[in-house]
């Protein structure tokens, strides 16, 4: 039999065959006895063949064991999505490097730069004091040894602080405040 | 006291279509989520075993295939059946776990089939015609040979021929959950069931007579 009529008799088999194709087909059968005979010997066997395979499935799947198979599904589920925390800019995971970048950011790159800030307020100082004093926090002369203009508490996180610097312009100064006081006479004030 | 609850509600859930179970899982029912995967956790792995042929790999893949669809419920826009798209997660979960051991599988297989082709076997004297197919395997040499049989065709071989002898897929649906073209699917079938005649020649009964009126649609297999 060729590979052709071997194709149509897998579809004519498993009954993929158009009415027309059929009926072309089983006339061919009709006016071949040879051709008949195969068709009928390859038809026994892969009836033969689906059946064991439909056997060793069964066989298969009754010898697995399904009773842990839904804690365990359960214990490697996520939690439910929750629609705020599901947005994907919000997940850092492995697969998604890219979303790191934002919060990446906000974990290093604004520390640094208040840090910066509070470096330069150290600087600022040594530089007004013209002595080796390590650090402001360490000078028992504190605070008497800058001019703050104005602050302004520009939220829970940031605060402004203006100086007057020799050249007669303003320093701004970012800095951390723990905890936004309601009651700051100075909020809302344009301290420049 | 039985108010008979427990019937009703299993006839509920049997009433239950897949659509209607998707639906609520993708809306957060995690108990309609469940009920998906007690209705589908056989056959997910019953594919991903005839893919893999090793029971404890094919577990693996079933719950990976199911991890997948949890998390890809809200892709799901039901074109098409959810068992075809859950086929096709399973299939593609084992395909990509043939990729990743392929070494390893490799070297297992010859181990498993030399230390068996030592083995001794007795012959058959029937054939699988005169003994039911369920019987006939417990004969373990050919249990060895269909299962040797099928370790020698590739996994996409493997996959088209149980989605069409086991599942009872369309070759429509079979190209749909293999994601290739329906002459492939045709293709590929004809490879798998040359090359499993091939093997399973001397177990297989010589032709019988069957009507031609009979004849069509003789390897059509219903899905349960």
């Amino acid at each position: 039999m060729s590979q052709m009529n071997e194709h149509i008799l897998n579809q004519y088999f498993d009954d993929q065959l158009s009415p027309a194709e059929r009926d072309a087909f089983e006339a061919t059968l009709r006016e071949d006895a040879e051709a008949d005979a195969a068709t009928q010997a390859t038809m026994n066997e892969l009836t033969q063949i689906g059946a064991l395979l439909r056997a060793q499935h069964q066989r298969e799947v009754a010898a697995a064991d399904f009773s842990g198979f839904m804690a365990q599904l359960e214990a490697r589920l996520p939690a439910a999505p929750d629609p705020v925390a599901a947005t994907p800019e919000r997940v850092a995971s492995p697969e998604t490097p890219r979303l790191s970048l934002l919060g990446g950011l906000r974990r290093f790159l604004f520390p640094a730069l208040l840090g910066a800030a509070v470096a330069l307020l150290a600087v600022f100082v040594l530089d007004r004091r013209a002595t080796p004093s390590p650090a402001p926090e360490a000078s028992p002369e504190g605070p008497s040894e800058v001019t703050v203009k104005a602050v302004h508490n520009q939220g829970n996180q940031t605060v402004l602080i203006s100086m007057p610097a020799e050249d007669g312009g303003a320093t701004v100064i970012w800095m951390l405040d723990e905890e936004e006081d309601p009651s700051d006479p100075l909020k809302g004030e344009d301290p420049i | 006291m039985n108010f008979g609850f427990a019937p009703l509600f299993a006839e509920a859930v049997l009433q239950l279509t897949d659509h209607d179970l998707v639906s609520r899982s993708r809306e957060g029912d995690p108990e309609a989520f469940r009920m998906l995967v007690e209705r589908y956790q056989h056959r997910a792995y019953g594919i991903a075993m005839g893919v893999l042929r090793n029971p404890a790999d094919a577990m693996d893949a079933a719950q990976d295939a199911f991890v997948k669809v949890y998390k890809n419920i809200q892709n799901f826009k039901g074109e098409s059946a959810f068992y075809t798209w859950l086929y096709r997660i399973v299939v593609n979960v084992c395909i990509d776990h043939i990729r990743k051991h392929k070494k390893r599988r490799m070297v297992e297989y010859d181990d498993t089939w030399r230390r068996r082709d030592q083995a001794e076997f007795t012959p058959l004297t029937g054939n699988t015609r005169a003994m039911q197919p369920n019987i006939a395997l417990e004969n373990e040499e050919l249990s060895l040979v269909l299962n040797e049989a099928l370790s020698t065709l590739s996994e996409n071989h493997r996959a088209i021929i149980l989605l069409r002898e086991v599942e009872g897929l369309s070759y429509e649906q079979i190209a749909e959950v293999m994601d290739c073209h329906i002459g492939t699917v045709m293709s590929r079938l004809h490879h798998a069931r040359k090359r499993l005649q091939k093997a399973l020649k001397p177990y297989l009964e010589a032709s019988g007579q069957i009507d031609l009126a009979q004849r069509a649609g003789a390897g059509v297999r219903k899905r349960a």
